[in-house]
């Protein structure tokens, strides 16, 4: 709405106090964090603590490097999020492009059986899935962690929803210059998608990011752990030492916060996608 | 039957050409995978021990009858499950509707920073909690200790464990109902509220009369989304409990915890599929709810 901002009330004022207070608070962990992973071991456990470190030092930085293979986790998260992305944006792609814009035999089955699935959560058939990852001899193997994150019912939902509003004259005058069917899709049908297709990446990006519970399940050796995972051994195997803890946590998370500051628009956008429609 | 349909074949070709490949892997990947889980519900399945007998469902009424730690799990999950939701719902749409309705200087300042939890993952922020929760050491104890509040183990207590958990996910998950029902405050027409406005309508008509009816959909919505994801939740538990200083396993216990450690910690694959079971049947309600209220509010 169009604010007369030369009439402020006090409840104007309030306002402002409370949610400025409250974004503090939601704040204050970060700052604690850092503050945290910057401090001397002895400095840590004082008391009372204190905000800003006595001697700020990179110490624990330099031990969690030490101790953890932080990289390689790195490039696992990376590797696993970045190949399921693409996977999933072309599955999706094309799978919800066919969707809206083809006519077929038993078009309505596939569609029905496809997007059911959507409905049932990972966890209720992680246990058939990890079965059959033990049949293909895949536990514990790149491949077993990445196998289920080809598709996503969600993606091909939306991406299909996003297709029907494409104009199908396009096609057609396409298809009568003699275009191939998938060059149509490639060339003419997916550069139109633009926006959806930037959502769903950072969407799909983020989900499988953060994912913890599959690759727990699928991978045992420290060489195959995504970051989530080793943050979590890590505080399984060594005795708490929230210096190094917070150290590790600040170097997983700064790179994330970076990118949301300079993407903030289109983040915020794409992990809401699924709320708003 | 298909050329007498309409179809045109080169179309067709191509479709099935698409399709059927990525159809297969969500066959393999996700149909035969949920059905399995049907089956092994109902057989005597262990993970190491290659023999499975049929059991009916023996499994089920072991489960809903005899077994306590299901019970507590669906306790725990019941409460965790409404609390969070509402908790998170009513905070994020008062904020969201004080951002709206009064002059706040910084909205995307402050947006970012709400929002900033919901994009990081689950365990660095775990990690940040713990430390802030830490029984000894941690800041919220300090900090209580100057208004004389006694030092409170807020993970090890089981009294506190669970209202710790929720709150930690609350801080997690404020940001993006926030932005929900920031952006549906923003699509009501202008004119619905000046319109109001000029009648003297005050701020609490102007909620109760205008601004809660058109929002009705998405706050439903909300309301379904929030509850599954809080019947599904597992890592912002999970990572809670892990480590030293962690909460206790059982006063925390939610289905999707009991189901992997019945199934990947004890072999427990009949038990641990007839769980998994149950909890897709509560999803499903919750999702035909959803499907309802979504073809409703088409139907206007």
């Amino acid at each position: 709405m169009e604010r007369n901002w030369l009439r402020v009330t006090a409840g104007d004022v309030i306002s402002n106090i409370f949610l400025y207070l409250l974004a503090a608070i939601m704040l204050f962990p970060f700052i604690w964090l850092v503050s945290t992973s910057l401090k001397l071991p002895e400095h840590v456990l004082a008391w009372p603590p204190t905000i800003f470190p006595r001697q700020p030092t990179l110490s624990n930085y330099a031990a969690v490097f030490k101790k953890a293979d932080m990289g390689r986790f790195f490039l696992n998260s990376l590797r696993f999020a970045g190949v399921s992305t693409i996977a999933i944006l072309f599955t999706s792609a094309l799978a919800g492009y066919i969707f809206a814009k083809y006519e077929f035999p038993y078009k309505e089955w596939f569609f029905v059986i496809t997007i059911a699935t959507m409905m049932v959560p990972f966890q209720c058939y992680m246990i058939p899935l990890y079965m059959m990852m033990v049949k293909i001899k895949a536990v514990d193997t790149y491949l077993g962690m990445q196998l289920p994150y080809l598709v996503q019912a969600f993606g091909t939902f939306f991406m299909r929803q996003n297709f029907e509003t494409l104009p199908t004259e396009y096609l057609e005058a396409a298809r009568l210059e003699g275009a191939s069917e998938f060059s149509i899709f490639w060339r003419i049908a997916l550069p139109c998608m633009g926006s959806a297709i930037g959502g769903l990446t950072i969407f799909v990006f983020s989900g499988i990011w953060g994912n913890l519970l599959w690759p727990m399940i699928i991978t045992s050796s420290e060489r195959n752990f995504v970051l989530e995972q080793a943050l979590t051994f890590f505080q399984q195997r060594f005795t708490v030492n929230y210096g190094e803890f917070t150290a590790a946590a600040t170097i997983v998370i700064a790179p994330v916060i970076l990118v949301f500051l300079l993407f903030r628009k289109q983040i915020m956008e794409g992990i809401t996608l699924s709320g708003i429609k | 039957m298909g050329m007498a349909r309409g179809y045109k074949s080169d179309e067709v070709s191509f479709a099935y050409r698409g399709l059927l490949p990525i159809f297969m892997l969500y066959i393999v990947l996700r149909c035969w995978p949920i059905l399995h889980a049907f089956w092994l519900s109902m057989t005597d399945a262990q993970l190491i021990n290659p023999v499975r007998n049929f059991v009916g469902l023996r499994n089920y009424i072991h489960l809903l009858t005899r077994d306590k730690d299901f019970s507590i799990a669906m306790t725990n999950t019941l409460v965790f499950a409404a609390t969070s939701t509402i908790l998170v719902l009513v905070a994020a749409f008062a904020i969201a509707l004080v951002m709206e309705r009064k002059k706040i200087i910084g909205i995307p300042f402050l947006q970012t920073v709400f929002f900033l939890p919901v994009v990081l993952s689950v365990v660095p922020c775990a990690i940040i909690w713990k430390w802030i929760y830490d029984p000894q050491y941690g800041i919220l104890n300090f900090v209580l200790s100057n208004f004389g509040v006694p030092s409170i183990g807020w993970l090890v207590d089981k009294k506190y464990s669970m209202g710790s958990i929720i709150a930690f996910v609350v801080w997690k998950w404020l940001g993006y109902y926030m932005l929900i029902f920031w952006v549906g405050l923003k699509s009501i027409p202008r004119q619905y509220l000046e319109a109001a406005e000029v009648d003297g309508a005050g701020e609490w008509r102007v909620l109760w009369n205008i601004i809660m009816p058109l929002l009705k959909p998405i706050l439903l919505l909300s309301l379904v989304m929030a509850t599954i994801n809080g019947f599904t939740i597992f890592s912002e538990v999970y990572v809670m409990t892990v480590g030293g200083q962690g909460a206790p396993g059982n006063a925390v216990k939610v289905l999707t915890y009991d189901i992997y450690e019945r199934g990947f910690v004890y072999y427990k694959i009949g038990q641990a599929n007839a769980e998994a079971v149950i909890l897709f049947l509560i999803i499903l309600v919750l999702t035909i709810i959803q499907v309802k209220m979504i073809q409703r509010e088409e139907l206007y």
